[in-house]
């Protein structure tokens, strides 16, 4: 996780990753054999690949979803999906960023249905949670205020402010994962920035 | 940044600045400005609060370690079976279904459907049974069998005998009787004496004791799997498993058990019924057949299958298992310090209900009885093994003929600590010696000889003691880096010529393939094969490297 002093941050590729000149950063020496070992269908290796990288799903889930009792199912979903399309990865990416692109397709659909489903809901909260704040203001911890908060963004907006704030990764990267151009990314970031700024503001 | 009127910034300016600040890009005076507002404005302060929430993230729970970690990769692996794309003859038999043909042409895609897995191989079968999770792990051991062949490689699939007595015959080859060695490999089952425990070590992850008069077998060792069938007695077991070691099954006649990584006892009485007991960790008791979860035993619990009764764990069982003890400070650099508690109390990490928490009074005698009906008083089978008797199958089977290098060893030190040093020094080995000497308290003699050479160590009479202190940690504890301590700092004492450099280059092999250093033990092989051309573990190593045959 990314602390709020450091948020904008420079990225390095992981050590022994080899970068070539068109700077696309592909496998490392271990990725590689992990990689070569989770395609043959080896036990050993796909359990190694889940264990480097069952982390790093997990919380991504968390921070975009927030505590769910769908985390759960929804990291074995996109084993399950990375599993099954081993096979036709080329390797022209990290394995971390692939993972996070299966993770991003898995959640958009929900994320959308879930704040389409939640608007009213959450519009009717935030008004009685703003009648109550002098008294609850005090009991309530700002974390969970965060969480409320960004769970009132966009799905396409909270997706691109995680990836980049929570997770670390740059523009390029985010575009990679969503299979969207830069600077709709950046646009998405900064109106994702500004939204949020408006809403604590209004709190 | 352009300097700035103090007396302009107010909340605007503030909340403008609060995303420059957080994120260090602010200059040092806006900076001074925005913490100086802050201090005076409370809902900026509340809005700074909120901010810095949102951009520092929720606080991520841990990962599930363990067993949880263990089914949800399994779940995983299950979902991916299922979410395979359908075969094609799947959409063909559906579209039969819709366009309503006459009933040959049905019963022409029934046939279709039921041969389409046969022909396709394992793919198909593994769909069809996907749920079972046996049925799961062995797909996966399929593919590694064929390419691995073994654990990481095909030198890490046996087996030690570390102590005590057994009658076995090879269930793999039942036409070749074990060979006169102490190492035994899978499809091995063994008919434990009626007087002794027995004690082996498995693919050098694995430390297990088999009560007297047990019947077990050790049936399977893959890179994901390996598995024992206990017909009777009591199997204790410790494995302290690492994330990429294979899994444990334990089979007996009514249940499965299901081991990740802990300290525990599977019995089967006389009655052919099971009763599980844990003392660290957490087992699954599955179903033999569906593979069902039945319950999930934890440290401290003893269950019985057949009544599916939860009760604490008991004496018997306590004492199977303390032969495993192996608490160690792991901090600890010096190997002669790494042993601090195989002393014969029951170690602080196993949960043995109604014992005290006092380390002094954690010993058996301290043990609360059973709280569950003892239903499970295990007596002594009656197909025991006599001489001349040679009816049953198993009077066919050879001893596995230990090597008590250890006992050789003890024995010598003895015998030069006498010639060199006074009463002190022989009553202290004395003790050791006495510990060494029986299976039920060998364990302890590591702890004791750690002892002697912390307070010995330098005499030259006591070098052995290095090599003594060596192979109990590596047979016991199963801790390597210990052992390879020992052995080279007795190397390094050693004079060239002395009678034990043999065993000691040879254990320094032992311990690099037992811990899966295949590289490593490759390397100590040739070694001990350039020094040791007619040496006696000659057999012992080629046996476990066929690609040392060809250089030697």
């Amino acid at each position: 996780m990314q602390s709020a002093e450091n948020i904008a941050i420079a990225h390095v590729p992981p050590e022994g990753a080899d970068v070539s000149q068109a700077g696309v950063c592909v496998l490392s020496r271990e990725e590689q054999e992990l990689l070569e070992g989770a395609k043959a269908g080896r036990h050993r290796a796909l359990r190694q690949f889940y264990g480097t990288y069952q982390g790093q799903v997990r919380a991504h889930l968390f921070r975009l979803l927030g505590p769910d009792c769908e985390i759960d199912d929804l990291t074995q979903i996109v084993f399950a999906r990375a599993f099954n399309a081993l096979g036709s990865f080329q390797g022209n990416s990290t394995l971390s960023t692939w993972l996070y692109r299966i993770t991003a397709n898995t959640t958009h659909n929900l994320l959308r249905q879930r704040f389409r489903r939640d608007r009213v809901k959450t519009a009717l909260n935030w008004f009685n949670a703003g009648r109550g704040t002098a008294v609850q203001s005090s009991r309530v911890e700002a974390r969970d205020e965060a969480h409320r908060l960004l769970q009132r963004l966009r799905p396409d907006l909270r997706e691109v402010f995680v990836l980049y704030h929570y997770e670390g990764l740059t523009l390029q990267e985010i575009s990679d994962i969503l299979g969207k151009p830069v600077s709709t990314v950046g646009d998405r970031l900064t109106r994702a920035r500004k939204k949020l700024r408006e809403l604590v503001s209004a709190s | 940044m352009t300097e700035i009127n103090p007396t302009r910034y107010g909340c605007h300016e503030c909340r403008e600045d609060a995303e420059l600040v957080m994120s260090d890009r602010a200059t040092q005076g806006v900076r001074d400005l925005y913490h100086s507002h802050l201090r005076e404005c409370r809902d900026c302060r509340k809005m700074h609060r909120l901010l810095y929430a949102l951009y520092e993230g929720p606080v991520v729970p841990p990962p599930p370690t363990g067993m949880a970690e263990e089914k949800e990769f399994h779940a995983a692996l299950r979902r991916a079976r299922e979410e395979q794309p359908a075969p094609w003859y799947h959409k063909w038999s559906l579209r039969a279904g819709v366009t309503a043909m006459a009933g040959a042409a049905a019963a022409l895609t029934l046939a279709l459907f039921n041969v389409g897995p046969m022909s396709l191989g394992s793919d198909a079968e593994t769909v069809a049974d996907n749920t079972s999770p046996t049925a799961l792990v062995e797909h996966d051991v399929v593919d590694d069998t064929a390419t691995d062949g073994g654990i990481d490689h095909p030198a890490q699939s046996y087996g030690r005998v570390l102590g005590g007595d057994a009658s076995v015959i090879s269930m793999a080859k039942p036409e070749r009787a074990v060979a006169n060695t102490d190492t035994f490999g899978v499809g091995t089952r063994f008919q434990v004496d009626d007087e002794e425990a027995l004690q082996v070590g498995m693919v050098g992850k694995i430390v297990a004791n088999f009560t007297p008069g047990s019947d077990i077998e050790w049936t399977k060792a893959t890179p994901s799997l390996i598995e024992l069938e206990v017909h009777r007695g009591i199997a204790a077991v410790r494995y302290d498993r690492r994330p990429s070691d294979p899994i444990l099954y334990v089979r007996t006649p009514t249940a499965v058990v299901r081991v990740i990584g802990t300290v525990f006892t599977v019995e089967v009485d006389e009655n052919e019924e099971t009763i599980v007991s844990v003392l660290r960790g957490q087992v699954d008791v599955l179903h033999p057949e569906t593979n069902d979860l039945r319950a999930e035993v934890e440290s401290g619990d003893r269950y019985e299958v057949a009544t599916s009764s939860h009760g604490n764990v008991g004496r018997d069982e306590v004492e199977a298992a303390l032969p495993l003890s192996n608490e160690v400070d792991v901090d600890s650099a010096d190997f002669t310090d790494a042993l601090t508690l195989a002393d014969g109390h029951i170690p602080t990490s196993w949960n043995v209900p109604g014992l005290p928490e006092d380390a002094i009074q954690r010993t058996l005698l301290h043990v609360p009885a059973p709280t569950a009906e003892p239903t499970t008083i295990f007596e002594v089978p009656v197909t025991r093994r006599r001489v001349g008797q040679a009816t049953r199958p198993f009077d066919d089977g050879a001893a596995l003929v230990v090597d008590d290098e250890a006992g050789d060893l003890i024995d010598r030190l003895m015998v030069e600590v006498k010639e060199t040093r006074g009463k002190e020094l022989r009553a202290a080995l004395d003790n050791c010696r006495k510990l060494y000497a029986s299976q039920q308290t060998r364990f302890r003699a590591a702890r004791c000889l750690s002892s002697f050479i912390s307070e010995y160590g330098d005499e030259p009479a006591a070098v052995e003691g290095y090599l003594l202190v060596g192979i109990l940690r590596m047979d016991y504890a199963l801790d390597y880096r210990a052992a390879d301590n020992a052995f080279e700092e007795f190397l390094r004492r050693a004079p060239r010529n002395h009678h034990s450099v043999e065993m000691a280059m040879y254990r320094l092999w032992l311990s690099a393939t037992e811990d899966g250093r295949i590289t490593e033990a490759l390397h100590r092989g040739r070694r001990y094969l350039d020094r040791f051309p007619h040496g006696k573990y000659v057999g012992k190593i080629l046996q476990r490297f066929e690609e040392l045959k060809t250089d030697f």
